[in-house]
């Protein structure tokens, strides 16, 4: 994945970064990191969940059946944490930025 | 069971078998369980999205597949050219009216801004288009809004109103088409100006370029559609066979299949009306229609040939 990553995908990566989780799981993480901005929907979800296994960047972590009903897990592999960590960076790097020249123009208090 | 677990059920048919038995249990709870507390859009949206995912898992669409990726390409370039044509159109059919008095009323047909349903399909793209700029997250909500009013003002015209071209609310609807399926639901910022750019260049070169050219005069009446097809069925009508398919083998050659996919897409409504009336006019296939037959059937067999090839990639197993 050369180009950028994009807020939805950026979001499910960081669901996981703190452990394997089911796909109701993502979209309540997703939901809360976003501040409520982004509702993903099951489609939506798994076409992501999809194309980020297929790039390697996600992995099955198991399943078990709750209430009758099946749950699959997903975790980032070493590829995907990478993907994260180059992404967290160049975002932090990008909102530093923008806050120095915020402050420079005096349009922070 | 519940009558929505009953409906997510019967709906999922949409996904092929293979898809189906693997995730369909999987994707049965996940909505289960998100629409426990959700509101009754929210589960219809659920239903909306799930619908629209099968058939892109059923199609091949998805971003790891070719179709998946022609559409991606051509999601942004196509609604922007969907905006062009539809100002073009909503233009002619409030200016051309009246600002052609001195033509003939065969020559340059006269709708009046209120006699066709046309301008209502040609405001929404064009509304469309610039909430999907400016609210990249919700780029699929407006091309689907803007695509499901133009279905529905075709039956609509033909009823209540006249002269309902038909042939460009179809052609409007190719064009926002790739935006609504294309598996990647928002525009990468980065791509945006070269994504505007190609839907632009596109329109101007084959639409724009052809029309203002090729001579309306020639034109019996009739309405957009006709009056591009006598337009390129002047001495234009090969240049832009001739260009498209270079096009499309220079970017086959660059090893570029995905944009030659796009390419093809975004140029065939214009392609295939130009080669109805060049068929019309000639009573045979011309050498411009086989040309365009050539590109479509290659973007056929391509889609088919993937679509075949990979049977278990889509089960998205890492």
């Amino acid at each position: 994945m050369t180009d950028e990553v994009r807020e939805p995908t950026f979001l499910v990566l960081a669901a996981l970064a703190n452990g394997r989780k089911h796909g109701y799981g993502i979209i309540q993480e997703v939901l809360r990191l976003s501040g409520g901005a982004t509702e993903l929907r099951a489609g939506t979800l798994y076409a992501m969940l999809d194309r980020l296994a297929h790039d390697g960047f996600i992995a099955r972590a198991g399943e078990e059946v709750v209430e009758g009903r099946l749950r699959r897990y997903y975790e980032l592999t070493a590829q995907g944490s990478m993907l994260l960590a180059t992404e967290s960076q160049r975002r932090m790097a990008v909102s530093k930025e923008a806050l120095r020249r915020l402050r420079l123009a005096g349009g922070l208090p | 069971m519940s009558t929505y677990e009953r409906t997510i059920i019967r709906l999922m048919k949409v996904y092929p078998k293979p898809y189906r038995v693997e995730r369909g249990d999987e994707i049965l709870s996940t909505i289960l369980e998100s629409s426990a507390e959700s509101t009754r859009r929210t589960r219809s949206l659920n239903l909306f999205d799930l619908v629209l995912h099968g058939i892109q898992i059923r199609l091949g669409l998805t971003s790891e597949r070719f179709a998946g990726r022609v559409l991606d390409i051509a999601a942004l370039p196509g609604l922007v050219m969907a905006a062009a044509l539809s100002a073009f159109l909503f233009i002619y059919s409030i200016w051309i009216p009246y600002a052609s008095d001195s033509l003939p009323s065969n020559v340059v047909p006269r709708p009046g801004i209120f006699d066709t349903i046309g301008p209502f399909a040609y405001a929404v793209w064009i509304v469309g288009a610039i909430g999907a700029l400016a609210w990249p997250r919700k780029q699929r909500m407006f091309a689907t809004i803007a695509a499901a009013s133009t279905l529905v003002a075709i039956p609509i015209g033909m009823i209540f109103f006249a002269s309902a071209d038909i042939t460009m609310m179809t052609i409007l609807i190719s064009f926002g088409a790739p935006c609504v399926l294309a598996p990647t639901t928002v525009f990468i910022r980065r791509n945006l100006p070269v994504g505007i750019g190609a839907g632009f260049v596109l329109f101007i070169a084959v639409w724009w370029f052809s029309v203002g050219t090729g001579g309306a005069g020639a034109s019996s009446g009739g309405g957009p559609s006709l009056w591009l097809g006598v337009a390129l069925l002047g001495s234009h009508l090969p240049w832009i066979a001739g260009a498209s398919f270079t096009c499309t083998v220079l970017l086959l050659a660059w090893r570029k299949s995905s944009a030659a996919g796009a390419f093809v897409l975004l140029t065939a409504p214009f392609l295939i009306v130009a080669a109805a009336y060049a068929h019309d006019e000639n009573g045979s296939v011309t050498k411009d229609g086989i040309l365009f037959g050539v590109m479509l059937v290659w973007l056929v067999g391509a889609w088919a040939v993937d679509l075949m090839r990979s049977k278990t990639g889509e089960l998205g197993t890492a």
